[in-house]
């Protein structure tokens, strides 16, 4: 049963002190950190006097373990906008998802869970599968497949639930959108949960582009669409470069 | 939990609650310390370097051995953790990953002998809390469904008065020896086999047979009764009702456990004993049943006899020997 909070803790407060969070900003903005091997050794040495356990780098946050829950710790602008996301969502995808209990976007606090080994994510496939078409119908998912290479991105609970650990790049779907942009057909995932097909013309979508055009204004997509449509009545031919792009050849 | 405050907004904080333990405040710590606390919440779920291994493992296994000391003895720990009574912080067991290099870690044994040395890292590992108490091979002289209500009701009104699961051991234990005071007599194949134990001892001594020793065998045979004349099977007469002596003994000790508060009703008893008192019940409840039918037919007759005047012949009697000294009659 949920326990009633009559106060709630914020740990970020409790263990960062302004001037290690400000250390942490100035990290992400150094331009002579080029890459992340760099930011992730200066984030490390900047809080050595924490007790901090490196767990694990990724592509624009890294992971530590600090009293029993892992902080997410953003490296850029892009992992910023992941921590947000995961906070966001996370209540809402439970129980897929590990819990976000805090987060100020430059730091998230999650729930440390067990790895998954590429063994147990085989043997699990059909457990997996079958989430991920639960999350499909309301969630747009990316990095985030049957894939043998994602095995990274599960991992299971003390009791057993498998759990996705990186979901910045989950977004509450815009059916709308989910349409190909040639041919306006409905687009399905695939097997892998790795593309997104049309129905109709088969062509194969990146979900990252579905999710850009989500972000468009929706106003705006559909004044494309329609004056797609127009163009092609008139008989241009349409290059598709991708969704941003919308160049003519022909007459 | 003393708290920052940050002078720019963009660094506040916001939190989700999952109706978890995140927003409660840290468990006592002063028993142990908080350094080692500290420690204890920095090892990792799995490891990839066999030596950072052995050193989480070791942290761990130093800190079970504080906290089965704290619980008093292995079996009373692992029966607390079973029933979630269990305050004090509790470590991750870590594995150590399957690499090239460390099959031969796992494969050798090495790893198990971590996990072996010490079976309370197992009971750790978040054990559901359904609790077989012949699973844990409990050795208590009452009955295992006794002894479960009992531990509901202390594990409800501790958990209300918000004390420590440690007591809950040192409660377990007072009513332990209580029991085994009263009931566990010697049946007649343990005064046998007691009474070789106190001939083996004599014999094998190639010493002096002290005095101490000897007064210690006195004192040991009084105190089991080896030489008595207990026999759990002899029919005794207990409170006009007839049982055996070791059923006797049983309700009587749940008498008087009911006497300083602890009523733990009929399940408390051993099946044999609860068959035997429920007959008992039943029986006694026809003869009371039998004795309230007379009880009412002599009313009536009396009524009917005396037209509604007596209520009692003796009654009756009264007024009659009443009149009989004033001369009425």
């Amino acid at each position: 049963m949920a326990k009633e909070i009559t106060k709630p803790r914020h740990r970020i407060h409790e263990i960062y002190s302004q001037e290690k969070l400000e250390g942490l900003w100035k990290i992400i903005r150094n331009p002579t950190l080029t890459n992340n091997d760099m930011r992730i050794d200066a984030v490390l040495d900047h809080l050595k006097d924490l007790d901090v356990t490196f767990i694990a780098g990724g592509t624009n946050r890294m992971t530590v373990l600090i009293e029993d829950y892992i902080h997410k710790i953003a490296l850029d602008s892009r992992g910023i906008r992941d921590n947000w996301n995961e906070f966001n969502t996370s209540i809402d995808a439970q129980p897929y998802v590990t819990k976000t209990y805090e987060s100020n976007g430059l730091i998230d606090i999650a729930e440390y869970v067990n790895l998954i080994s590429r063994e147990e994510f085989v043997d699990s496939q059909e457990h997996i599968r079958a989430m991920l078409e639960y999350l499909a119908e309301d969630w747009l998912f990316c990095d985030i497949s049957l894939k043998a290479k994602n095995f990274v991105n599960f991992g299971h609970r003390d009791n057993g639930d498998i759990v996705i650990l990186d979901y910045g790049y989950l977004y509450p779907i815009d059916k709308k959108i989910m349409h190909c942009v040639s041919c306006g057909g409905q687009l399905k995932w695939d097997s892998q949960f790795f593309r997104l097909v049309c129905t109709k013309c088969r062509e194969k979508h990146d979900p990252i582009d579905i999710r850009d055009r989500m972000w468009k204004d929706e106003n705006d997509f559909e004044k494309e669409l329609e004056q797609k449509k127009a163009r092609e009545k008139r008989g241009l031919v349409v290059l598709n470069l991708g969704p941003k792009w919308n160049g003519k050849v022909g007459k | 939990m003393q708290e920052y405050v940050y002078d720019n907004p963009q660094f506040v904080s916001y939190v989700n609650d999952f109706g978890d333990e995140y927003h409660e405040p840290d468990k006592d710590e002063t028993w142990i310390g908080k350094d080692v606390i500290s420690q204890l919440k920095q090892i990792k779920r799995r490891y990839r370097d066999f030596g950072e291994y052995c050193d989480a493992m070791n942290l761990i296994n130093r800190y079970i051995d504080e906290l089965v000391y704290r619980y008093g003895g292995k079996k009373r720990f692992k029966l607390m953790l079973q029933l979630e009574m269990v305050d004090e912080y509790l470590p991750i067991i870590p594995v150590l990953k399957r690499t090239k290099v460390n099959r031969q870690y796992i494969e050798g044994k090495a790893v198990r002998e971590y996990t072996d040395r010490f079976d309370c890292t197992e009971a750790i590992k978040r054990i559901k809390p359904t609790v077989k108490f012949d699973d844990l091979e409990i050795d208590y002289s009452f009955s295992s469904k006794g002894f479960g209500v009992l531990l509901n009701k202390m594990r409800d009104s501790m958990k209300a008065t918000n004390l420590a699961g440690q007591y809950v051991a040192a409660e377990i234990d007072a009513i332990e020896s209580f029991y085994k005071k009263r009931l566990k007599m010697p049946t007649k194949k343990a005064k046998k086999k007691a009474k070789k134990k106190i001939l083996e001892r004599r014999m094998t001594k190639t010493d002096y047979y002290t005095m101490d020793d000897r007064i210690a065998d006195y004192y040991w045979r009084k105190d089991n009764d080896i030489d008595g004349d207990y026999d759990p099977e002899e029919v005794i007469n207990y409170k006009g009702t007839t049982y055996r002596r070791s059923e006797a003994d049983e309700i009587e000790t749940a008498e008087e456990l009911k006497e300083i508060g602890i009523d733990l009703g009929i399940r408390q008893l051993s099946k044999r004993t609860r068959k035997v008192v429920k007959r008992k019940n039943k029986k006694n409840k026809k003869v009371m049943k039998k004795k309230k039918k007379e009880e009412k037919l002599r009313k009536d007759y009396m009524k009917k006899f005396s037209d509604g005047r007596y209520e009692t012949f003796r009654s009756f009697r009264k007024e009659v020997g009443d009149w009989m000294s004033r001369g009425k009659i």
